[in-house]
């Protein structure tokens, strides 16, 4: 049998950082097979390597070789759209599939059905130039899944409740994502995993590119750290200040409820932000960097994604990918910083437990999970 | 980093909406709830144990002369 691309033993019987192992067998210099090709060959071939996130690696390609040859990236609305839209798929992947699978439930047919139907029609509404009424059209069908798959009521309403709200909000509605809340709190499991927080800062882009350049620069995309620590990038970086992650994180710290309360946030904020035109900061900024060279970073699904792209006349010379699984799978960063924090003696609690964490911060790739 | 493989489907459980892929010499179970008409033969792109979508056979083929380009084994990645 093929070994998953992550794997995570916890020795429950030590303590500090041995406690939890993290190895990785993901292709992080899977990039370079854009070197020596075309600008327009590499935003082919692109979104064909990384076709989970293609719209996000799209996006983040267009800006950083666009920077690279010296031109202005007009970057449309509907890209960054896209992006959104893709957001939502994945976080509805974990909600509509891997939760209730932690809970030991089977997945509701029909919610299934619809996400599928989403996942068709976002992929090939992007795969060509998008008209505003397509996009219209899976706005639509995204706010009815939430609604009646995941919220129980309109996504914006469920953003205004508070902590005490949340708890009625988890028995009246019938969803998974109501399900998991409630038992979570059921059980007691509300801080499970909490660790102080080490969120990733705004990263300037010359710092950023001098540590793509360096000597050190294949081990900084392999295991990034940022002034002197390991970073969390995740959905509950994005959505801290919002009222109820801002309350769930005073109340429980940054343990189970309060990542899946954060990704539920950022899932119901998504139709507004649609609505309102506001597809987030276009992420583009002024290139002071060296001539040829072409940085972007912009937020995925999983949290910030860093492109780099050096060019050679037409062709590209180097080409880096630092993806956000790199900082949260970190073998010393925020998923093992959780795991570690986990402290129950019983080996099918603690499993339960680590399994929940692992699809909370969503490393996006099969892993294995053994506890010793 | 968001891999997908693409392989062909060699048979189908209607009861259970899973199938069974080929992915070089490994076959796989995967399941197919997010995808509709899918028949033997067909290829998909497959990420953690889910088809994803349907692609044609030159999508496929192309992809995965891209994954041996990388040095990736497609096995790994699914």
């Amino acid at each position: 049998m093929t070994p998953a691309p992550l794997s995570i033993v916890i020795h429950s019987a030590r303590r500090g950082q041995g406690r939890v192992s993290i190895r990785s067998s993901r292709p992080v210099g899977a990039a370079r097979l854009l070197e020596n090709r075309s600008v327009s060959e590499a935003l082919t071939l692109l979104p064909r390597l990384y076709s989970v996130c293609a719209q996000a690696q799209l996006r983040a390609g267009r800006q950083a070789l666009s920077a690279a040859a010296g031109e202005t990236n007009h970057e449309q609305v509907r890209d960054r759209e896209l992006v959104l839209l893709e957001t939502a798929r994945e976080h509805l992947w974990r909600v509509l599939i891997d939760w209730p699978a932690l809970l030991e439930t089977a997945a509701d047919p029909a919610q299934l059905a619809a996400l599928g139907s989403f996942n068709q029609t976002l992929r090939s509404v992007a795969a060509a130039q998008p008209s505003s009424s397509e996009l219209a059209s899976l706005r639509t069908q995204l706010t009815d899944l939430l609604r009646s798959g995941v919220f129980g009521r309109p996504p914006v309403d469920w953003v205004a409740l508070d902590c005490e709200a949340l708890a009625g909000w988890s028995r009246e509605v019938d969803t998974p994502a109501a399900r998991l809340v409630g038992f979570l709190l059921a059980h007691r499991w509300e801080d499970a995993g909490a660790t102080e927080p080490r969120f990733l800062p705004p990263m300037a882009n010359d710092e950023l590119n001098q540590r793509l350049n360096d000597d050190e620069s294949d081990e900084f995309v392999a295991f990034p750290e940022w002034e002197g620590e390991t970073r969390e990038t995740t959905p509950l970086l994005r959505q801290q200040h919002v009222r109820l992650v801002k309350q769930a994180l005073g109340r429980w710290g940054a343990g189970a409820l309060t990542r899946v309360v954060a990704l539920l946030a950022e899932l119901a904020r998504i139709p507004e932000q649609l609505d309102a035109g506001d597809a987030g900061a276009s992420g583009l900024t002024e290139n002071q960097l060296p001539a040829r060279t072409g940085l972007s970073q912009i937020d995925a699904a999983r949290g910030r994604l860093v492109h780099r792209a050096v060019l050679d006349g037409q062709h590209i010379e180097r080409y880096q990918v630092l993806a956000p699984t790199e900082w949260n799978c970190h073998p010393r960063g925020v998923l093992a910083r959780s795991l570690s924090a986990l402290d129950s003696r019983h080996e099918s609690t603690l499993r339960r437990q680590a399994a929940l964490l692992v699809t909370a911060i969503d490393p996006c790739v099969g892993y294995s999970l053994e506890v010793h | 980093m968001c891999l997908a493989v693409p392989g062909q489907v060699v048979a189908i459980d209607r009861d259970t909406a899973t199938a069974t892929i080929a992915l070089g010499e490994v076959k796989k179970e995967v399941s197919l709830a997010l995808v509709e008409d899918v028949a033997v033969d067909d290829f998909v792109l497959i990420h953690v144990g889910y088809a994803l979508n349907k692609i044609s056979p030159e999508e496929a083929e192309r992809t995965l002369a891209l994954f041996a380009e990388a040095g990736l084994d497609p096995e790994g990645q699914a």
